[in-house]
C-alpha cells in the first residue's frame, strides 16, 4: 500500500475524462469536416459541424471549470513552472527518455505527492492548458461567429488566417495527445496511469 | 506678407484646378449620356417619385405619387447596361403624348433574346443557350407565363456586373437580391404563381450559419445547374432537385470553382499552395481551403511522431529483455 500515492482527486478525473471524450469528438469531426470525401463521408457535413461546435462550447466550459477547481486546489501547485535550472532538468529528463530510460536507470525525477509531473511533462502540461487551449478556444469562438473576426489582415483574408491558426492548434494537440498515451502506456505495471485516472491512485 | 500671399495664390491656383477639372469631368459626365435630353421628357415624372401635370378639365396642377411599377431610377438607369438608350428604343413613341393611352400598357415589351440573339457582336454572352436554359428551368414560360428575363433583370437598373466585379460581395448582394426579391416578398411572388410561399429560413434550417451562407455565396450555386458553358446559370432547379451536399462545395474540388469563382478564378485548382485560391479573396470555405505544403507538412510530422514512438517503444522493449537478462 506504501506504493500508492492519491494524486488525482475525483473533480480532476472528471474532468479528464470528459476532455479526453470531447478532445476526440473534436479531432474527429474536424479532420471530416476539412479532408472527408464528397461521396462517403465518415460523418455527415451537417452532423460533423453541430457536433464540433456542441463539443467546442462543452471543452470550452470543462476548462473554465479546470481553471476554478484547479485554483481552488492544491492541484495547483503542479502547474507552476520554476525557470531556475529550467533549461537542466529538461535536458535531464530528456536523456533519461533517449537513453537512461533503455539502461534500466531510476527516472530522474519520480513521482511524489508534491511533484506528480516530471519537467518535461510539466512544460507540455503548461503549455497546452495556458497556451494551445486558450487560442484553440478563441480561434474556435471567432470561427463560430465569423462575422465578428477582421475582414482582412495585412492583405490576408481574417477567416483564413484564424482558421489556420485553429487548426494549427488542433494539430499540436492531436500531437499532444498522441504523445500523452505513449507516455501514458510506460509504466511498470500495464495499464497503471490509465487505471490511475479511474480510480485517482497513481501506483509506483 | 510676402510668404503668406503666395499661401492664398497657391490656394487659389488649387481650388482653380479643381474647379476646372470637376467641371470637365461634368462635361465627360453628360456627353456620356447622350439621349438624357430626350429621355428627360418621360424621367422628368417617371424618374421622380411625385410627378405634376396641368389638369385641363379642372384646370389645376394636380400633383401624384408614381406608382414604384412605373418608376425609373434615373441614376441607376444611366449607369445601367442599357443606360445609353432611348426610351422609345424599348417603348412606343405613342407614350411622347400625355396622358398615355390605357392601351399602350398592353404594349410588347422586347426580352434579352429578341435584340442579343443570332447577334455576332453578343456571342461571348450566348443568349441563345442562356434561353434555352431558361425554358428549361423552373421559371420557365411554360410553367409560369408571366416570368421574363425581365422578372429578375430590372432592365433600368440591369448591368453587367459578375464578369468585371472587383467587389464579389457586393455582386454576390445584387444576385441575391434578384431571387429574393420574389422567393422573400409573398407580394411578388404572388404575380406568378399560387405556390405556397415558403419562409426561407425554415427551408434552409440544415445550413449552418444561414447569414454568412446568404452573404457569402449566390442562390445560384446550389440552385442551378452548372453544367453549362454560360457564365450565369439561368436553369434553376426545383429546390428537391438543388444541392444539398455540403461537401459539394466544402472540398477540395469545391463546385464554388465552377460557379461564383468560374470567372474569377486566375489561381483555378492549382497543385501546390491553396487549393481554391480565389476563394481566399472573399470568404474561407472549410474543406475547400486547403494548402498542399500545409497538408505535406503536417503529414510528415505526424507520420514522423508515430515512427519516432515505435523506434523508442521497439528499443525499450529490447532493453528490457536485455536488462532483464543480465
Amino acid at each position: 500500500m506504501a506504493n500508492r500515492l492519491y494524486l488525482y482527486p475525483i473533480w480532476l478525473r472528471i474532468w479528464h475524462m470528459t476532455n479526453a471524450i470531447l478532445f476526440l469528438t473534436l479531432i474527429v469531426t474536424g479532420l471530416n469536416m476539412q479532408y472527408s470525401p464528397v461521396e462517403n463521408p465518415m460523418i455527415e457535413f451537417q452532423s460533423a459541424i453541430a457536433a464540433h461546435n456542441i463539443a467546442g462550447i462543452l471543452i470550452i466550459l470543462s476548462y473554465g471549470f479546470f481553471m476554478i477547481a484547479n485554483a481552488l486546489s492544491p492541484n495547483k501547485k503542479h502547474y507552476i513552472m520554476k525557470g531556475k535550472g529550467l533549461i537542466d532538468r529538461l535536458m535531464k529528463q530528456s536523456r533519461y527518455y533517449a537513453y537512461g530510460m533503455f539502461k534500466g536507470e531510476a527516472a530522474p525525477y519520480p513521482v511524489t505527492e508534491n511533484e506528480k509531473f516530471n519537467p518535461l511533462q510539466k512544460l507540455s502540461y503548461v503549455g497546452v492548458i495556458y497556451l494551445l487551449l486558450p487560442v484553440s478556444m478563441i480561434t474556435g469562438i471567432a470561427l463560430l461567429f465569423p462575422e465578428l473576426i477582421i475582414h482582412e489582415i495585412w492583405g490576408l483574408n481574417g477567416t483564413m488566417l484564424t482558421a489556420l491558426l485553429h487548426m494549427l492548434m488542433g494539430f499540436l494537440l492531436t500531437l499532444f495527445l498522441l504523445i500523452h498515451l505513449y507516455f501514458a502506456s510506460l509504466s511498470k505495471k500495464k495499464f497503471a496511469n490509465f487505471k490511475s485516472m479511474i480510480t485517482g491512485w497513481h501506483e509506483h | 506678407m510676402i510668404k503668406l500671399s503666395l499661401n492664398y495664390s497657391l490656394i487659389f491656383l488649387l481650388s482653380f484646378v479643381f474647379l476646372f477639372s470637376s467641371v470637365i469631368n461634368a462635361q465627360e459626365a453628360v456627353k456620356d449620356y447622350e439621349n438624357a435630353g430626350e429621355n428627360h421628357h418621360c424621367l422628368k415624372c417617371h424618374g421622380q417619385s411625385f410627378y405634376t401635370f396641368y389638369n385641363d378639365w379642372t384646370e389645376l396642377n394636380v400633383r401624384k405619387i408614381m406608382p414604384q411599377e412605373y418608376h425609373v431610377d434615373t441614376v441607376m438607369f444611366y449607369s445601367a447596361s442599357h443606360g445609353d438608350f432611348k426610351c422609345t428604343d424599348c417603348h412606343t413613341e405613342d407614350y411622347k403624348t400625355f396622358p398615355h393611352d390605357g392601351g399602350l400598357r398592353m404594349e410588347f415589351i422586347n426580352t434579352c433574346i429578341d435584340c442579343h440573339g443570332d447577334d455576332d457582336d453578343w456571342v461571348d454572352f450566348k443568349f441563345e443557350e442562356i434561353e434555352a436554359d431558361f425554358n428549361a428551368s423552373v421559371h420557365s414560360p411554360e410553367t409560369l407565363p408571366n416570368f421574363s428575363c425581365w422578372s429578375c433583370h430590372n432592365p433600368h437598373s440591369y448591368k453587367l456586373d459578375y464578369r468585371h466585379t472587383t467587389d464579389l460581395i457586393a455582386t454576390i448582394s445584387r444576385s441575391n437580391d434578384a431571387c429574393m426579391n420574389c422567393h422573400n416578398l409573398e407580394e411578388n411572388m404572388r404575380l406568378h404563381t399560387d405556390e405556397p410561399f415558403n419562409n426561407l429560413t425554415i427551408t434552409h434550417d440544415f445550413l449552418p450559419n444561414q447569414k454568412a451562407h446568404y452573404n457569402k455565396v449566390r442562390c445560384i450555386e446550389c440552385h442551378g445547374d452548372l453544367t453549362g458553358s454560360t457564365l450565369v446559370a439561368h436553369k434553376i432547379f426545383p429546390a428537391e432537385e438543388s444541392v444539398k451536399n455540403c461537401k459539394e462545395c466544402h472540398s477540395k474540388n469545391s463546385l464554388l470553382m465552377s460557379s461564383l469563382y468560374k470567372y474569377q478564378s486566375k489561381e483555378n485548382r492549382k497543385k501546390y499552395g491553396f487549393y481554391n485560391a480565389s476563394i481566399l479573396n472573399d470568404s474561407y470555405v472549410i474543406g475547400a481551403s486547403k494548402n498542399y505544403f500545409l497538408n505535406v507538412l503536417t503529414i510528415v510530422v505526424f507520420a514522423l511522431s508515430i515512427l519516432a514512438i515505435l523506434i523508442h517503444a521497439i528499443i525499450l522493449r529490447i532493453s528490457k529483455k536485455k536488462n532483464h537478462g543480465k
